[in-house]
C-alpha cells in the first residue's frame, strides 16, 4: 500500500482507487464500530479519504499505512462522538441501523448485525484491527493502549460468539 | 467453522456495506515529474480488468493466426507467384517466396498473476505444526500458553503464520514460514501493565544521565543475553530512547545470520524486550538461542 500512496502523491487516480478498494471495509467497518451508525460512519470514511487525498506522505509519521488510517478514523470518530455528547442524546430514531440496508445480502447483515450487536465495543475493536485493519495482536495492543493479554482474550470471547451465532 | 471462515465473511460483509465510491476526486500532480505529461493525462483510465482481457483476446488471436499459418499451406497467392515465376534458375525466389509469408511468432500465453486471496494453504505445514514450532522456540508448554492466536498472513512476498500468546508473564509474536515451518522471526516482551487512566498525572522529571547504565553496560548486557561475544556482533549499536516514561538503550547487532534487538532499562538493566530475526539473505537460522527468563 506504500507504493499505492507513492503514486497517489505522483497524481494516479487508479492509485487512489486501489487504495480505497484494498482499505474501505476496514475504515468504514472501525468507524461503523465506534460510531453505530451508517450515515455517519459515510462521512467520517470520505472525511479520511479526503485527509488522505490532502498530504498522502503523513502516513509515513505515523508508520504503516493502514495504521494511519485507521488512527485517523478514531480520532474523527472521537470527535464525532464529543460533538454529539455536546448536542445531547441523538434520538434514536434517527439513528440508521447499519445493517438495515437492503443492498446487502442476508448473510452479510447477520455477519454485520452480530459483530455490532454480540459483541462488546472493545471486542469488536480487536477483531475488526486484526481481521480487517490486518493488525498483529500486539499492534492492537499498542494501538489500544492495553496489554496483549487482554487483547487477545478479548479477540477470542468474540470469535467464541461470533460462531455461535454464524455457524 | 474456523476462525478463517469468519474472518472472510467479516471482511466480505464489511467490504460490501461500505460504500463503492470514494466520493473523493484525487489531486492531479502537479509538478512534471515524468515525460509527455499531456498525453499522460489524456490517456484514458481503463479498469484493469478491461486491460488484462483486451490482452489476452490479443494474445488468443496470435495464437490462433500463427497456428494457422504453421501449417503447410496450400497455393497461396505468394506460392502460386512463385510457381509462375523462373524457379529453376533462380534459387533465391523460393527463399524470397518463403520469408515473404508472413510468420508470427506465437507469443507465450500470459500468466494472469493469482490473486493474492488465493492461498494454496494444501503446501504449506498448517496452524498446528505452527503452534508446535512457536511454542518450542519460545520453551513454553501448550498449557502455559495464554490466548494463543495463529493466522496465515503475508509479509514481504512470502506466506507466514504469525503466533502471538502470553506465557509466564511475556508476551510472544512469531513469524513461521508457512512452507518450511522454519522460525523467521521471534518476539518477546515482558507483559506490559494495563494503561494508566487518564487522571493519572505523568511522572515528571528525566533521568539523568548519570543515573542510567550507560550504553556500554547496556551492550553487554544484550550481548551477554544473546549469548554473544562482543567480537563476533556486526553492526553493534545502542541508542538511548524515552519509552513511555521510561529511559531504556535500544541495542541491536547481528550474528550468524541473525538480527538481534533488545530494549534494557537504563536504570536497572532490565533486559524488557527481546527480538531476533532471521537475516532474509540467510537461510541459517540458530537454534541456540536462549529464550528463557533472565531472572
Amino acid at each position: 500500500m506504500a507504493d499505492c500512496l507513492g503514486r497517489m502523491a505522483a497524481g494516479e487516480a487508479e492509485a487512489f482507487e486501489e487504495i480505497y478498494r484494498g482499505t474501505r471495509g476496514a475504515v468504514y467497518g472501525f468507524a461503523l464500530s465506534l460510531l453505530k451508525n451508517a450515515h455517519d460512519a459515510e462521512d467520517v470514511a470520505q472525511e479520511v479519504y479526503l485527509r488522505l487525498c490532502a498530504d498522502p506522505k503523513r502516513y509515513r509519521e505515523e508508520g504503516k499505512p493502514m495504521a494511519y488510517l485507521l488512527r485517523l478514523t478514531r480520532n474523527l470518530c472521537y470527535d464525532r462522538l464529543r460533538a454529539r455528547q455536546l448536542r445531547g442524546t441523538e434520538p434514536l430514531l434517527e439513528q440508521a441501523a447499519p445493517w438495515a440496508d437492503p443492498a446487502l445480502s442476508q448473510e452479510d447483515r447477520l455477519v454485520i448485525r452480530s459483530c455490532l450487536e454480540e459483541l462488546r465495543e472493545e471486542e469488536q475493536r480487536a477483531v475488526l484491527l486484526h481481521v480487517l485493519g490486518g493488525f498483529r495482536f500486539r499492534e492492537i495492543a499498542a494501538f489500544e493502549g492495553e496489554p496483549l493479554s487482554t487483547v487477545l482474550s478479548r479477540y477470542h470471547r468474540a470469535m467464541k460468539k461470533l460462531r455461535k451465532v454464524l455457524s | 467453522m474456523r476462525n478463517r471462515d469468519i474472518h472472510k465473511k467479516l471482511r466480505q460483509a464489511f467490504d460490501h456495506a461500505a460504500p463503492q465510491t470514494s466520493g473523493v476526486t484525487p489531486p492531479v500532480a502537479r509538478a512534471a515529474v515524468v515525460r509527455d505529461e499531456a498525453p499522460k493525462a489524456a490517456r484514458p483510465t481503463l479498469p484493469r480488468w478491461a486491460l488484462v482481457s483486451a490482452a489476452a483476446v490479443v494474445v488468443l488471436f496470435c495464437v490462433f493466426v500463427g497456428a494457422h499459418l504453421m501449417r503447410e499451406p496450400e497455393n497461396t497467392p505468394l506460392q502460386a507467384a512463385a510457381k509462375v515465376g523462373d524457379s529453376e534458375t533462380d534459387p533465391t525466389a523460393a527463399v524470397v517466396t518463403a520469408t515473404a509469408s508472413p510468420i508470427i511468432t506465437p507469443e507465450p500465453a500470459i500468466v494472469v498473476a493469482v490473486s493474492s486471496s488465493a492461498t494454496p494453504e494444501l503446501a504449506f505445514v498448517g496452524e498446528d505444526r505452527a503452534r508446535a514450532v512457536a511454542l518450542e522456540q519460545a520453551g513454553a508448554a501448550a498449557e502455559q500458553a495464554e490466548h494463543l492466536a495463529v493466522r496465515l498472513d503475508r509479509e514481504d512476498g512470502r506466506w507466514v503464520y504469525e503466533v502471538e500468546f502470553v506465557a509466564e508473564g511475556y508476551e510472544y509474536d512469531l513469524e513461521i514460514d508457512a512452507e518450511t515451518g522454519k522460525v523467521l522471526k521471534a518476539e518477546k516482551e515482558k507483559q506490559r501493565e494495563k494503561k494508566a487512566s487518564s487522571t493519572d498525572k505523568a511522572t515528571p522529571g528525566q533521568t539523568a544521565a548519570s543515573d542510567t547504565i550507560g550504553a556500554q553496560e547496556a551492550k553487554r548486557i544484550a550481548l551477554e543475553k544473546a549469548g554473544v561475544a562482543a567480537g563476533d556482533a556486526d553492526g553493534l549499536k545502542a541508542e538511548r530512547e524515552k519509552e513511555k516514561g521510561r529511559t531504556v538503550y535500544e541495542v541491536e547487532f547481528r550474528e550468524n545470520g541473525i538480527e538481534y534487538e533488545y530494549k534494557i532499562d537504563a536504570e536497572t538493566g532490565e533486559v524488557l524486550s527481546e527480538e531476533k530475526e532471521r537475516d532474509r539473505d540467510n537461510d541459517r537460522y540458530d537454534h541456540d538461542d536462549d529464550d528463557e527468563d533472565d531472572d
